[in-house]
């Protein structure tokens, strides 16, 4: 059935879905109507599952920690600054390989208090050993929810979805919302290897020495290099069931174009117009959207920007002293490329400044018309 | 003495880390035995992250959750939620936490899954330092101790916090203090907050040797101590409300609990008539409160 | 390698043991109690019996050792009680009153000792059926000897049966556990006094004699008028009143005197509807006579005036006169007390209309052979009983100036082992030091007869070693008494045998100094379970594998049972 919901509805939708188990959340906005929507739906019996309203994000997640680690599916959401006292728990997480699914609506982290979309927060998080997964639309949202927990816990790993604060969060959209039995056809019920059980009691994360930790973290890197396969089988069978797919990265525009623009989030959707409208134009350009930053898309990105000379590249984001993380990525995996073209890096739209179709084709007519960056950083559309 | 009535089975087992001596590992044997195997334990980070033992080893007999130092309360909340989620209403979720990982860095979680009344037992070994990590103070060491960031030159400025009145304060089912040399009072305790739903929370006073600066053999005799001479009363309060003080009856001057510690060593006469005049104090406190 | 870092093996490889610098071990220690008993019994020992209700089994403990029981249990000065570690704490424990109520409770049990058949062709000949002499057929007939006891008198038992009133030991209990022995198979033969009848001489078919005819002859004041009309010696009156139950006395009787058989003489006296002063020549703290005695005395209408000497009786009609000296207390003498110092013309005169003379006991020698060796009132013996004469033994008040009833028993122990190892050949002195109980006097049969089982440690437990954490001041268990009114008529005893659970609650006070109860004390407190258990009960075993030498088991065990070692490396 179609609905017209905000993302964080749709995010709710996914979550009844999914049947999750138990779901440990605190209020930040811009998240709280997801908390909100969750505890009426917990409150009247729709769902049944636990939700434990806990006193802070950092206890969400350990919280959920004690309950993946019985056995059940989990699920938080939460932003920004939530996420940033979070940080040591994500490393928890992943470490002990727990397929926890959390939203983290991309929010400004202060000082000073900003509640508006940027990618700063989600991003800062990305050494945890977290898969993340970025979305463009309310649909995305649902969707990537229903293949987040397959992907998890496939690869024993947690997964981040992302979207875009106030945007998407609060903005409604059309959205197919699948019943409960053709998910339940796609999603089986949860199954953890090692669980609780008091007939046969283990201990969990249990202190290691330098003897055998390391291949502890060889493992967790292993995981993460199935994940791009894994990843892809899921979004095929979604695409064969639900008509929907994503992919890591999406290519659109002109073919064997010379100039590429990667963005991501809801930037994207502004972009494929401004692109359009170049191609009408004559211009040969074409866009790339990164659904999937963690693991870093590296193949797929290289097999896309075939041929192309520049790429351009819009972060919403600032790892100060380094410039925007996905161009740092982006940088990083083709250092070792035998076709390494040139990347402008952009840096827009930080703390909820609006990225307009004008400063969007500002950065594709830079690219174009400049055989390299003058900068290291191109700062779009900052005040003078 | 009477003869107590204690399990035989050893679910904290040997070969385990602990120093000589320790008053949290006779405390651990004791609970485990009470408790029994169908026990999920969480260890946020203190002495018991490293005392069961290296990977792929646990002395442990029962299911272990190590977790983060912040998260006791947290984390036992999620695996209550789980078992019930799976319907097993046997298993019984408890919390072993330390003094730091209940007073200072674990209270905030602490508190908020007492507020939310989640069904675990929460059990803190309190040796009055961050003793894991080397004896550095913490909330709950007490007025004028020495340790490694309160020396002798500037010992402990602060009474111990009463972490007692603040769990009682949530209006939780049940709270006590309880320590190694009193094992049937202990093992009472443990039975009756078994059987409680909620959160049931122990204060445990556990003599560390090397922190505490005694020997080994004297563990036992200076807990006993602790509580003749009313530093750490025994007492329980149920729903925050009904107080049942163990009167002891041959009570002793602070003096007879602080000449044994070498972490007192360096106490002045006005600082043991000080401590004393504290103690006398708190304990009028403690009468008063029980009364209404 | 499993993904995440779970752990299921245990820590069992771990041999903590090798932290050790110490090390804990179970060892039972000597108790005071038992050091101090001269009858040699195993105090602890059947007192941790009574607390498991096991009051056959205490008497078995009891009778390993020591016959006498019920008689000790009444009459015994208990050296024990003055020795308990409880004593240092709140009140020591009543351990005569506890072997009393054990001997009572197996009275009412069917008879199950039989004669035991002699081994071999040896006999030994007893001369005296007191305690020493008894004693030393009991364990005799044990070693499987043929004994023979020659008793002068009509009726068994020596200074028990005539020394001492039946209100503190009934006839009854003397004859039941004098019949016990007999029941052995020991042959006493009654109204057989040696040295008229049979010379001593010509017991050869004897292959070993023990001589215990005890102290009978009562001491002379030496004082003019002490031979005449009615005054008595007070063992002669106490062996007429025990014998025919009543003898004919005057009716304000004085008696001269301090120790017990003063007061029993007076007691007696008083039974018998008379009036009692007793007159002793020191002061009432250096009184031999045991304090609840005196007590009683005094309770009963006794009088008792102290720093009194006789010096002279005088006979007027059919009234005696004591002129005596008032005295005043000096310097102190050999035994350690103050001697008494006439004060000059301080004269005076007491009336009475009979005198007892009950100042102390003389040995009767005249039947003794040649040679035999004696010296200040006293039999010359070596150890274990050996007299100048071969194949002749002595003991019992015959040879020591502690006249006790438990002296005499342990002597009679004392020289039955002495006899066993002539008769085998062995170096009986060698053989006593062995099994002296710490540095004694009590002496243990059991560990001659099982040289290294129920091992103990020499060391002597003091109260300081104790743990006194573990102990609430409790009361001590009393005995009833009779009241007064009824005491003074006749000869019934004056106390009562404890009850059963008085007899529980009085043997639950016990420290069980040195000896392991199974408190379990050890096993709770040890922090890395190295304390074993066989089943439900305490083992005595230490895991040495993971013992990290804490030391806490030996610091918590109330009784000192563990000590500890340095840690050899």
């Amino acid at each position: 059935m179609k609905k017209v919901i905000t993302g964080n509805q749709a995010v709710a939708y996914g979550v009844i879905l999914s049947r999750v188990d138990v779901i440990s959340a605190y209020p930040i906005t811009p998240q709280t109507t997801i908390v909100e929507e969750l505890s009426e739906l917990v409150a009247s019996g729709r769902m049944r599952t636990k939700f434990l309203k806990v006193e802070s994000e950092h206890s969400a997640m350990a919280a959920l920690i004690g309950a993946s680690t019985g056995g059940v599916r989990c699920f938080t959401a939460t932003s920004s600054h939530g996420l940033a006292y979070m940080h040591e728990m994500l490393h928890w997480a992943s470490g002990a390989r727990l397929p926890i699914v959390m939203v983290n609506v991309n929010r400004a982290i202060g000082p000073p208090w900003n509640i508006w979309t940027d990618q700063s927060d989600s991003l800062s998080q990305r050494d945890t050993g977290w898969i993340q997964l970025y979305c463009e639309n309310n649909q995305e949202v649902l969707d990537t929810i229903l293949q987040a927990f397959r992907i998890a816990e496939t690869a024993k790993l947690p997964v981040m979805v992302v979207l875009d604060a106030f945007v998407l969060s609060h903005t409604s959209e059309a959205v197919q919302i699948p019943t409960m039995e053709e998910v339940d056809q796609f999603l089986p019920p949860y199954f953890l290897e090692y669980t609780i059980d008091t007939q046969e009691p283990i201990a969990f994360s249990v202190i290691t020495t330098p003897e055998y930790f390391f291949e502890f973290r060889y493992k967790i890197q292993k995981a993460m290099e199935q994940v791009p396969e894994i990843a892809k089988k899921v979004d095929d069978e979604f695409r064969s069931r639900f008509g929907r797919g994503y992919g890591a990265i999406e290519r659109y525009g002109k073919e064997g174009a010379e100039v590429l623009l990667m963005t991501s989030g809801t930037v994207t959707s502004t972009s494929r117009i401004v692109i359009q409208k170049l191609v009408q134009k004559g211009y040969s350009v074409a866009g790339i959207k990164i659904k999937r930053f963690r693991p870093f898309p590296s193949e797929e990105i290289y097999e896309a920007i075939k041929g192309a000379k520049k790429l351009a590249i819009i972060d919403r984001n600032l790892s100060a002293g380094v410039g925007g993380i996905f161009a740092q990525e982006l940088r990083a995996s083709l250092y070792s490329r035998e076709e390494r073209p040139q990347v402008f890096g952009f840096i827009s739209g930080l703390g909820g400044r609006d990225i307009t179709p004008d400063l969007i084709e500002e950065a594709i007519q830079y690219t174009l018309n400049h055989p390299w960056p003058e900068e290291e950083i191109l700062w779009l559309g900052l005040k003078k | 003495m009477k003869k107590t009535e204690i399990p035989l089975s050893e679910n904290l087992g040997h070969g385990h880390l602990a120093c000589a001596g320790c008053g949290a590992a006779i405390a651990m044997r004791l609970t485990l035995k009470a408790l029994g195997e169908k026990t999920v334990m969480v260890f946020p980070a203190s002495c018991w992250s490293i005392i069961p033992g290296f990977w792929p080893y646990s002395s442990l007999r029962i299911t272990a959750i190590h977790a983060g130092f912040v998260t006791g309360g947290a984390t036992a909340s999620g695996v209550r939620a789980a078992l019930d989620i799976r319907g097993d209403q046997d298993a019984l979720v408890a919390v072993w936490a330390g003094d730091g990982g209940t007073f200072d860095i674990g209270l905030q979680s602490l508190s908020g899954a007492a507020e939310r009344n989640e069904d675990f037992l929460y059990i803190c070994n309190d040796n009055e330092g961050y003793m894991n990590t080397g004896t550095q103070r913490s909330s709950a060491t007490p007025l004028f101790a020495w340790t490694t960031t309160t020396p002798v030159t500037q010992p402990k400025e602060n009474p111990k916090k009463d972490i007692i009145a603040i769990m009682a304060d949530h209006q939780i089912p049940y709270a006590a203090t309880a320590t190694i040399a009193y094992p049937e009072d202990f093992l009472r305790k443990i039975e009756k907050a078994k059987k409680i739903r909620g959160t049931r929370f122990i204060h445990l006073l556990s003599p560390c040797p090397p922190g505490w600066r005694i020997p080994s053999e004297l563990s036992v005799k200076i807990s006993r101590l602790a509580v003749r001479s009313r530093v750490f009363p025994l007492y329980e309060i149920e729903n925050g409300r009904f107080y049942t003080l163990q009167e002891e009856s041959q009570v002793v001057p602070v003096k007879e609990y602080l000449k044994l510690q070498g972490r007192f060593s360096h106490l002045t006469e006005q600082d043991i008539g000080e401590t004393q005049r504290r103690v006398d104090d708190a304990w009028e406190r403690l009468l008063r409160r029980a009364r209404c | 390698m499993p993904e995440i870092a779970i752990s299921r093996g245990h820590m069992d490889w771990n041999k903590t043991g090798t932290w050790r610098t110490q090390r804990p071990f179970y060892e039972d220690k000597t108790a005071p109690c038992n050091v101090a008993c001269p009858a040699g019994n195993d105090i602890v020992a059947f007192v941790r019996k009574i607390t498991q209700g096991d009051f056959e089994g205490a008497w078995n403990l009891i009778k390993e050792e020591n016959p006498f029981p019920g008689i000790c249990g009444r009459v015994c000065f208990h050296p024990c009680e003055t020795k308990c570690n409880r004593g240092s704490y709140d009140e020591s424990i009543a351990i005569h009153a506890l072997e009393r109520y054990v001997a009572d409770f197996a009275s009412q049990l069917p008879k199950k000792t039989g004669k035991i058949s002699p081994q071999g062709q040896e006999k030994i000949a007893i001369i005296g059926s007191g305690p020493a002499g008894m004693s030393c057929a009991y364990h005799l007939a044990k070693l499987h000897y043929n004994v023979t006891v020659f008793e002068s008198s009509p009726l068994r038992g020596g200074m028990l049966r005539m020394g001492i009133p039946s209100y503190r030991l009934p006839k009854d209990v003397l004859d039941r556990e004098m019949s016990d022995i007999e029941a052995l198979g020991v042959e006493i033969r009654t109204g057989v006094p040696i040295g008229q009848e049979i010379k001593i001489e010509k017991l050869k078919d004897y292959q070993a004699i023990f001589i215990a005819t005890g102290a009978h002859r009562s001491r002379i004041l030496n004082i003019p008028g002490e031979k005449g009309k009615s005054v008595f010696s007070g063992l002669d009156l106490l062996r007429r009143i025990n014998l025919d139950g009543k003898v004919k006395i005057g009716k304000r009787v004085a008696v001269i005197g301090g120790g017990n058989t003063a007061i029993d003489v007076a007691r007696s006296v008083i039974r018998l509807g008379k009036k009692a002063t007793i007159l002793y020549r020191r002061s009432k703290e250096e009184m031999p006579a045991f304090e609840e005695e005196m007590v009683e005395a005094l309770e009963e209408g006794v009088k008792i005036r102290y720093l009194v000497n006789p010096l002279r009786i005088q006979q007027k009609e059919n009234l005696k006169r004591l002129e005596c000296l008032r005295m005043e207390l000096g310097e102190k003498d050999e035994s350690g007390r103050r001697k008494p110092v006439p004060i000059p013309n301080s004269n005076f005169f007491i009336n009475a209309d009979s005198l007892v003379v009950a100042a102390g006991e003389e040995i009767e020698t005249s039947f003794l052979p040649k040679g035999i060796g004696k010296k200040e009132g006293i039999l010359l013996t070596q150890d274990g009983g050996r007299t100048a004469i071969e194949g002749i033994f002595a003991g019992g008040d015959l040879t020591s100036n502690q006249r006790t009833v438990a002296h005499a028993i342990g002597s009679g122990k004392r020289v039955a082992m002495a006899i066993d190892c002539y008769l085998k050949g062995n170096d009986s002195e060698e053989a006593i030091r062995q099994i002296l109980v710490g540095n004694g006097p009590s002496l243990s049969i059991f560990r001659y007869l099982h040289p290294g089982e129920r091992p103990r440690n020499a060391h002597v437990v003091n109260f300081e070693e104790l743990n006194m954490d573990y102990f609430e001041p409790t009361r001590r268990e009393r005995e009833s008494k009779r009241r007064l009114k009824e005491r003074i008529k006749r000869f019934t005893e004056v106390t009562s045998t404890l009850t059963e659970n008085a007899a529980l609650r009085e043997a639950e006070r016990c420290f069980s100094c040195g000896t392991c109860n199974e408190c379990e004390n050890c096993y709770i407190f040890c922090p890395d379970a190295s304390i074993l258990k066989k089943g439900e009960k305490i083992s005595q075993q230490v895991d040495y594998d993971f013992c990290k030498g804490c030391g806490i088991c030996f610091v918590e065990c109330p009784r000192r049972a563990i000590s500890l070692e340095e840690e050899a490396r």
